[in-house]
């Protein structure tokens, strides 16, 4: 297991600059996420840390070593495809079997090595089979195992979990996850979905357009994002933003929304007059028969509701303005109606409107 | 009922096997013919004095088996010059993006498209200063590099469709690019080897212009050259020795084919969908 660090690394296409000034840490034993859109960069990244792909300026460190100009087949990293890019002409025996291969161990290490694997991973059925014969979830299985079979330094994902269906999904972070923690092996996870992120990481790196729009751990990431589109890519659901006027009244601050005004001590929220945009999480907003008393309440007209699973995510409008808001439960309405929306004004954020940078919370 | 449109395919099929047999068959019967009647007009179909001398005699009366050898070693050896040359400059142009990719690539192509009787007389002088003249070896580095341009492109389409993810994970995995390319990258493209090379083979095989201006002496030719030496001569026309050697020509050719025809289906058709 090793840290690694990647200090200013910068990839240039021809004329366009896919990832720019890049700095990474991740720790030894950790779980670190990159995300971002598809087109980020995420996977110019990985196949950079892999050295299959030369980076344009910039240094990478394996623990203390410099990796940057070393081939792949020197470096001891693994890495997962997204496509799984198993050997379509060989066994999952021999898929497994090759980087140890590699490494010139016995065919009596190689057997036990790959049996274990296997075992671990529920795949020991499947070793005379070739990849083509397959399912899904099989083929995720070998290729993680291909990664796993040899303790590497770093283990790279990229997007291992998209080609799977729903269910497998669960399944698999939740296998991720245990396996990162057990086994203490370095992982770095590229994924365009913000729920693996959260579901599995301990840091997150968020890409767009080949920067690092924001860093940290993945919980303080998801709950103050620096600005706007980090917090509306990654939030589930998406978030609210409704534009919005500040005014001080006094030693109170009143933030003016289209649809009803927030009005706060200035020890609560403590930011100057102007124009900002409102971000509220749709987890935040419940839907009340009447107005509360706690917090702020407004009407709004239920639009329609859709239940995924056990719970549901309903449209509001609240004047000229749309609302999404989670409800932890199964919850449907036969026509549109009035209802009051209760909102906490502590849990909102607010981001300059110019810069679209995070001001409140600090 | 039997639909329409499958009458109409029967019938189509039926057209085009006699358009594509009935000369072989015609062919294949006049080597049985004896010299008078090959002359009968209306032409006979079935031979009426049945007679497989002239089968026999095209090995004595000339030499036949060295024109054999001659081929043989001409086409297969170019099969193997092509692949030697063609498949590195396949996979450098399919997997390295490198400048004037496209150029490097339409210029391989455009020695296709140059007419082979326009380089004939310096290749003859080039072929006379190397003292390659009136041999296989010759015409084998010949026909090596004018289908060059054939390996070359059909062997990049087969390395493209191959994702390139295969060869990195196979580096990742601990191996040299080296390594990536035999262990993964040409079993891959395996069909397409076979289907390139069976078309080089088959080209090379039948090739006459300059098999007949580069060998001179009579155990120097190819058999298409050698073939050519019944016409016209001191007896006239001898079809019935034509049809007979050329059928002795093309029957490895035939028969490799059919050893291996579902590769060559795969081969052709691999890459279309994928």
């Amino acid at each position: 297991m090793a840290r690694l660090r990647i200090v200013e690394l910068t990839k240039v296409f021809g004329t366009k600059k896919v990832l720019n000034n890049i700095s990474i840490e991740v720790p030894e034993a950790s779980f670190t996420s990159i995300l971002g859109p598809p087109g980020a960069g995420k996977t110019t990244l990985l196949r950079i840390i892999a050295g299959v792909e030369p980076p344009t300026s910039g240094k990478i460190y394996l623990d203390d070593q410099d990796i940057t100009l070393l081939p792949p087949k020197d470096r001891n990293v693994a890495m997962i495809y997204q496509t799984f890019a198993l050997y379509p002409h060989m066994t999952v025996f021999d898929n497994i079997a090759s980087p140890l291969r590699a490494r010139r161990l016995s065919e009596n290490e190689i057997k036990k090595k790959v049996k274990d694997i296997a075992d671990f991973l529920g795949i020991s059925h499947l070793l005379e089979r070739f990849p083509r014969e397959l399912s899904g979830g099989e083929k995720q299985r070998v290729a993680v195992a291909r990664a796993l079979v040899r303790e590497a330094e770093i283990y790279l994902m990229d997007e291992p979990l998209t080609n799977l269906d729903y269910k497998l999904r669960e399944a698999a972070r939740a296998e991720l996850k245990k396996m990162c923690k057990e086994l203490k092996y370095t992982m770095i996870y590229a994924t365009p979905d913000p729920l693996d992120a959260l579901a599995m990481s301990d840091h997150v790196y968020v890409l767009f357009g080949g920067e690092i729009v924001q860093s940290g751990p993945t919980r303080k990431v998801y709950d103050f994002p620096d600005n706007i589109d980090v917090a509306r890519y990654f939030s589930f659901p998406a978030m609210n933003f409704v534009e919005c006027t500040v005014k001080h009244m006094d030693d109170k601050v009143a933030i003016k929304m289209p649809f009803t005004d927030i009005i706060v001590q200035k020890s609560e929220i403590d930011i100057s007059e102007g124009e900002y945009i409102v971000g509220i999480r749709p987890h935040e907003l419940k839907i009340m028969e009447k107005p509360s008393i706690s917090g702020v309440s407004f009407k709004a007209r239920l639009r329609l509701t859709y239940v995924i699973g056990s719970e549901s995510i309903a449209y509001a409008d609240a004047g000229e303005t749309s609302l999404a808001i989670h409800v932890p439960f199964i919850y449907k309405i036969a026509e549109p109606k009035e209802v009051f929306i209760n909102l906490d004004p502590m849990k909102i954020l607010i981001f300059d409107k110019e810069k679209r940078k995070r001001v409140w919370p600090r | 009922m039997v639909k329409k449109t499958t009458i109409l395919a029967v019938v189509a099929f039926i057209i085009l096997g006699i358009w594509t047999f009935f000369p072989l068959y015609y062919a294949f019967i006049t080597a049985f013919k004896s010299r008078i009647e090959i002359t009968y007009w209306p032409p006979t179909f079935i031979p009426k004095e049945f007679t497989v001398h002239y089968w026999i005699i095209v090995w004595f009366d000339r030499p036949t088996l060295a024109y054999y050898r001659n081929t043989v070693i001409a086409s297969v050896l170019s099969v193997i010059i092509s692949l030697a040359f063609g498949i590195p400059t396949a996979y450098t142009c399919a997997r390295f993006n490198f400048r004037n990719r496209a150029d490097v690539l339409f210029t391989i192509l455009t020695f296709r498209f140059l007419p082979p009787a326009a380089v004939v007389i310096p290749l003859y002088i080039f072929m006379r200063e190397a003292r390659l003249l009136d041999t296989p070896i010759g015409l084998a580095f010949i026909y090596g590099a004018i289908n060059l341009p054939i390996v070359v492109w059909v062997l990049r389409s087969y390395i493209i469709d191959i994702p390139p993810e295969l060869e990195e994970s196979y580096m990742i995995d601990g191996y040299s690019r080296f390594r990536a390319f035999t262990d993964i990258t040409l079993p891959l493209i395996k069909p397409g080897l076979i289907a390139v090379s069976l078309l080089i083979l088959a080209l090379s095989w039948g090739e006459f212009l300059f098999a007949a201006v580069l060998t001179t002496s009579p155990m120097g030719k190819t058999l298409p050259v050698g073939i050519s030496e019944y016409m016209g001569g001191e007896w006239g026309y001898e079809w019935n020795k034509i049809m007979a050697a050329t059928f002795y020509g093309i029957l490895p050719l035939i028969i490799i084919f059919l050893a291996i025809r579902k590769h060559l289906a795969r081969g052709l058709t691999f890459g279309i969908v994928r």
